[in-house]
């Protein structure tokens, strides 16, 4: 029961990017498109798995004092094999993420979880948090990079949606399209919780 | 102490580790890459001539030239890259070296606004080079598209300089090749070229002056449409006139602001006496005045400014009996 709550809070209840507003560098900057925003979303998945693996099963072995460069140097060590590999086989995505793929390590939502919970849990609830935050953090950057895309181009995942007479708007694939969209999701995200509570309370 | 070796020895081993796997997966991946590398290459090279036969890869003053055949004609791609909006802006072009025409233009890279620069990448914008013969200047072939003003410059840009380099380095024609130079290295160009190799440097009215035995040079700048124009200008002592004149430095908006860097313009300021300022006109200049360039009034006259301020100066000096 309590994997299954590791696992699901990541994807809702402390949702990365909607409520603790956790990696916003990579959020405004790769979401041009829902393609790019899913390839970042699973190149963090895969660093953070790594890191949160690793780190619980050392967790016991790194002295305290020195526990920071220790995660800093495992969670780049993932981020840099991401960095190989991608150019490697998706030429054109690693071009298009270019500088933001090095910049994970500075994400601050490994490095918060990694400290914050797989050092201090067992390997499995470690694995549970990484999936939740993980897919969380995709689900996340999809959504923002897919509104972004369709009015911006009007189509998600290069799928046209919107019609030819659909004027696109130049300022989604723009930075500050990135931060109105977040700000209007937040927004409703914030709307729909506090709605939420009302309800909960009218019961009880 | 054992608590401060067990650090250093834990550090040590994770550090060591990830240089192995990191070391092992560059091996594995690079290999790979620059796999990738060559054929978004070849692809790009495909995209501007087509299928083509007897492809070769050739490097003549450090850049790559892409030779091939298609049917009983030459082929030719290279990459250039000019200053767009957002930053470089590289465009393969592809040339038919035998019939002297322009094939296909490619945008490779580039870092402009999206939605609004974008449009160099798009079959309106490029639909205009197909098939254009070889020249110098590509400004009057090509509809600039609104909005999009620089990015559209800057290809057309990179396009004749592709074009003089073919025309220099395969035809081997001769043909001046457009040369960024650093204001710093055309401030020694022109000193070297006016005032010779003795002068005494100072500063008078936030200009900087460069007086020799016979000529002096006055360097300033004045605030343009965008930016400071830094323009650097050489006056003969004798006859007091005007021999030299060359802006160093602007940052105007590329194909609008910038013919005041060009002969056309400057021109008209060779032989003024520096007793006289220049005026700004809107046709039919005289000697002792400049015609305003459509478009580039501001420019222009941060020129003309910088030069009516630089003959006070002068008229200053020779009062004073400074030479």
């Amino acid at each position: 029961m309590s994997l299954l709550n590791d696992f699901k809070n990541g994807l809702w209840n402390e949702h990365p990017i909607f409520r603790l507003l956790l990696g916003m560098c990579p959020l405004l900057a790769v979401t041009t498109t829902a393609e790019y925003g899913l390839a970042m979303g699973l190149a963090t998945l895969f660093v953070i798995i790594c890191a949160e693996i690793v780190i619980s099963l050392v967790r016991n072995l790194i002295p305290k004092k020195v526990r920071i460069p220790s995660f800093i140097i495992i969670i780049a060590t993932f981020v840099t094999i991401v960095d190989y590999t991608m150019p490697a086989f998706f030429p054109e995505i690693a071009d298009a993420l270019s500088i933001f793929i090095p910049l994970i390590v500075t994400n601050c939502l490994i490095l918060a979880r990694v400290e914050a919970f797989a050092s201090r849990v067992s390997l499995k609830r470690a694995i549970a948090d990484a999936l939740g935050m993980g897919i969380g953090f995709t689900w996340g950057l999809v959504l923002l990079a897919g509104v972004r895309e369709l009015l911006g181009d009007g189509s998600v995942f290069g799928v046209q949606i919107l019609g030819e007479g659909f004027p696109t708007w130049g300022i989604m694939g723009l930075p500050p399209g990135a931060y109105i969209t977040l700000g209007i999701i937040l927004a409703v995200i914030n709307q729909i919780i506090r709605m939420r509570h009302k309800k909960t309370r009218e019961v009880s | 102490m054992k608590e401060n070796l067990r650090m250093v020895v834990v550090l040590t081993c994770i550090t060591l580790l990830s240089g192995l796997i990191l070391t092992a997966t560059y091996e594995v991946t690079a290999p790979l890459i620059e796999a990738q590398q060559e054929a978004a290459l070849a692809q790009a090279v495909e995209n501007v001539l087509g299928q083509v036969t007897d492809l070769e890869q050739e490097i003549i003053d450090e850049k790559e030239y892409f030779l091939a055949r298609k049917n009983d004609y030459r082929v030719a791609a290279l990459v250039t890259s000019a200053r767009g909006y957002g930053g470089p802006v590289d465009v393969m072009v592809g040339v038919n070296v035998s019939t002297e025409e322009i094939m296909e233009i490619k945008v490779v890279d580039h870092t402009e606004t999206p939605g609004l620069g974008t449009v160099i990448e798009e079959e309106r914008f490029v639909q205009h080079f197909r098939g254009l013969d070889f020249k110098d200047s590509y400004r009057d072939e090509v509809d600039i598209i609104t909005g999009s003003t620089v990015s559209c410059v800057a290809v057309i840009r990179a396009v004749e300089e592709a074009v003089a380099l073919i025309r220099l380095n395969i035809l081997e024609e001769e043909v001046e090749i457009p040369e960024d130079l650093t204001p710093d290295e055309m401030r020694e160009a022109f000193i070297a070229e006016f005032v010779g190799d003795e002068y005494e440097e100072f500063e008078r009215d936030d200009l900087i002056v460069y007086q020799g035995p016979d000529v002096i040079a006055l360097e300033g700048s004045k605030e343009g449409y965008i930016g400071p124009v830094k323009t650097i200008l050489a006056v003969d002592i004798e006859s007091t006139e005007l021999i030299g004149i060359e802006v160093l430095d602007q940052e105007e908006t590329p194909g609008l602001g910038d013919p005041i860097t060009e002969e056309d313009f400057l021109q008209d300021f060779i032989g003024q006496s520096f007793q006289d300022d220049f005026r700004l006109v809107t046709e039919d200049p005289e000697p002792g005045e400049i015609e305003i360039l459509s478009n580039a009034t501001v420019s222009a006259e941060a020129v003309v400014d910088l030069v009516n301020h630089a003959f006070e100066v002068l008229r200053n000096m020779e009062a004073g009996g400074e030479f």
